[in-house]
């Protein structure tokens, strides 16, 4: 019986094709951006925190820990002091220390920063969940005067290996400051990681040095800007954090990056918020316009109520049949939002990935699209008990008499 | 004796406390039987209907269809009962637009499976019956969309659909309000001889004394129930 109940349903869904249809669409869209953003988002903290990994402290001279972070890290804004070349050696050489990587900024090439570095960086620096750098095209530099590329300068400027490229002091890409006496070879460039050392020109230290001395100067630098600390072991790192803080030589600072970026993220989580009102917002005004479909398509069909009340339909079929019609749209409508979601994601995401740098992770659907199918189906079912029980309500006397 | 098609005796019923009490002192329908029922507007001919049909709730009083009492039973126990003894006939509009003819009809056997049995043994017999009925009724278009429909087609059907699974009886609300003379005869002519093949009683509410030509009895509404002030 319940059977014949639920075939009534199909029919008459099929019978207003196009309205249905209309709704279905509306909390598709709806269901389809909600998802959209929220992964998007996901990717862009994901993003954010796996920005860097694997680096226990990052030191530079006495500065704001998020100015450091900000400039050693996220190649952003300007440092002001330098650390000595004499206490990069001391600390790289400290028995606790695994590996250190050296940072000179200062430079640009056409609006992407330039870093001098040596070995250590394409050895060392991990990001994400711990991967490594690799160089897609070519060799690591191995002189002063060869460059390697982040993937992101190489295809954006549409370099290729053995382009010469001058770099110009300072960051604005200005023709007046630049060494054009000191053209740097491309030797290599860098698989795309996703993280601002895509947006990085790489070159090596003695590299740095000649653009700044007159020919024939000795190479060897006096200064860096900051360096990147790898620890031997874990618990080791608070206490030499303490003891770079307080290094009596010269004034230093040194941050653990975790720390930092989280203190960053909170500074700039009030936009995640705004995303997820907005988001938030969206799927209320699906769920208002599905709602109101359902309702709207309820004064149509009270003769249509009327007539299987007359052949015997409970009240209890009647709301069947409506809450059944609204779950089935919505149902539809949230399969087709996921498939337009995932399927535009994944068309988009290697787009996402080179352009943007955001890794949105492949993952099946999981407690936040049952929440939002959970949602939906409540709303639903919702709407269709609302025209159910004043069906249910309404006295069959009037609709059996009525003409 | 066999059980009467529907017998209403000592009625009465008030749609809210206080109000006017509808009372009425016997309607009996006998199997096979065909009785016109005529009466002013606000006569009471809706409540009838509603108290006939299970609708409504009688307060006092008997109403047994096909020797099943409908008064003082649960609404789903007479939602049952209308499904499994009473063809109903609306003035128009009888038929879900979304469905064919034959499954309008057929319509009767989803919700009461006595119906749907005496109709037929399979879904095949029953929509065999279905379209046999429509045929008799001079249904010729069993495969249009039932909205396309002209209105006296539809009346018809509506009639297969009240007739279908035999019922003991069948109730219309002003089924011929809506077709001219010639159309209204030829309409109670094939349900009348469907009617008397399956022994079903008829109960027709009509302002049309024209039709009384085709029934066994005439009966007045004002001479068997009334309003009484509380």
């Amino acid at each position: 019986m319940n059977g014949f109940v639920i075939s009534l349903a199909f029919k008459s869904l099929l019978a207003r094709k196009v309205a249905v249809l209309l709704s279905l669409m509306a909390v598709a869209l709806s269901v389809g951006l909600l998802i959209a953003t929220e992964k998007i988002r996901g990717g862009v903290r994901a993003g954010f925190e796996s920005t860097i990994s694997g680096t226990d402290l990052v030191v530079g001279a006495r500065t704001g820990s998020l100015n450091l972070v900000l400039y050693s890290v996220f190649r952003l804004g300007d440092p002001l002091q330098t650390v000595s070349w004499e206490t990069y050696g001391r600390v790289s050489e400290h028995p606790d220390v695994a590996w250190t990587i050296p940072i000179s900024l200062g430079d640009s090439h056409r609006g992407y920063r330039v870093l001098g570095t040596d070995d250590a960086y394409i050895e060392h620096y991990q990001y994400g969940n711990g991967q490594r750098l690799g160089v897609s095209d070519g060799a690591w530099f191995n002189g002063p005067t060869e460059t390697v590329l982040g993937a992101e300068v190489a295809r954006s400027l549409g370099y290729a290996l053995g382009d010469k490229i001058i770099l110009s002091h300072g960051i604005v890409s200005v023709d007046f400051a630049a060494h054009d006496e000191d053209p740097f070879t491309i030797v290599g460039i860098l698989a795309p990681t996703g993280t601002p050392v895509d947006r990085t020109v790489h070159v090596s230290l003695e590299g740095i040095e000649a653009i700044h001395s007159a020919p024939g100067d000795d190479l060897q630098p006096e200064n860096i800007t900051s360096f990147l600390v790898g620890m031997k072991s874990r618990p080791t790192v608070l206490r030499f954090q303490r003891v770079l803080n307080t290094y009596q030589v010269e004034p230093l600072t040194a941050v653990i990056p975790g720390v930092a970026l989280s203190r960053l993220w909170s500074i700039i989580g009030p936009i995640e918020v705004i995303l997820m009102v907005f988001t938030a917002l969206v799927f209320v005004v699906g769920m208002v316009g599905l709602s109101t479909t359902l309702l709207a398509s309820l004064s149509g069909r009270k003769r249509e109520l009327a007539i299987l009340r007359a052949v015997g339909a409970k009240p209890r079929d009647l709301l069947t049949i409506l809450t059944a019609e609204a779950v089935l749209t919505s149902a539809g409508g949230v399969i087709v939002g996921w498939c337009l979601a995932y399927g535009s994601l994944l068309a988009i995401g290697p787009q996402l990935q080179s352009r943007f740098g955001l890794v949105l992770e492949q993952t099946l659907p999981g407690r936040f699209d049952v929440m939002v199918f959970a949602a939906i189906l409540g709303v639903s079912v919702f709407a269709g008990l609302i025209p159910g029980l004043s069906a249910y309500r309404q006295g069959l006397n009037e609709s059996l008499s009525s003409g | 004796m066999a059980d009467a098609a529907c017998l209403m005796e000592n009625v009465a019923f008030n749609y809210r406390d206080g109000g006017d009490v509808f009372r009425l002192d016997q309607l009996r329908v006998e199997p096979g039987e065909t009785v016109l029922l005529t009466g002013e507007s606000g006569a009471g001919k809706s409540t009838l209907l509603g108290l006939l049909c299970g609708v409504l709730a009688a307060t006092t009083g008997d109403i047994l269809v096909a020797g099943e009492a409908m008064s003082g039973r649960s609404g789903a126990v007479r939602d049952r009962l209308r499904a499994d003894h009473i063809g109903y006939v609306f003035q128009s509009s009888n038929l879900i637009p979304y469905l064919s003819p034959v499954e309008n009809v057929m319509l009767s056997g989803g919700f009461s499976k006595k119906r749907a049995t005496a109709a037929g043994a399979s879904s095949a017999d029953q929509k065999k019956h279905a379209a046999e009925l429509l045929e008799q009724l001079g249904v010729a278009d069993l495969d249009r969309a039932a909205s396309t429909l002209s209105v006296g087609q539809q009346q018809r059907v509506a009639a297969a659909r009240a007739l279908f699974g035999a019922p003991p009886l069948l109730v219309a609300d002003e089924p011929s309000a809506a077709l001219d003379h010639q159309n209204r005869d030829r309409f109670f002519e094939a349900v009348l001889s469907q009617t008397e093949k399956q022994k079903s009683g008829l109960l027709v509410v009509s302002h049309d004394l024209g039709v009384a030509k085709h029934f066994d009895r005439h009966l007045e509404l004002a001479s068997i129930a009334r309003w009484e002030a509380a």
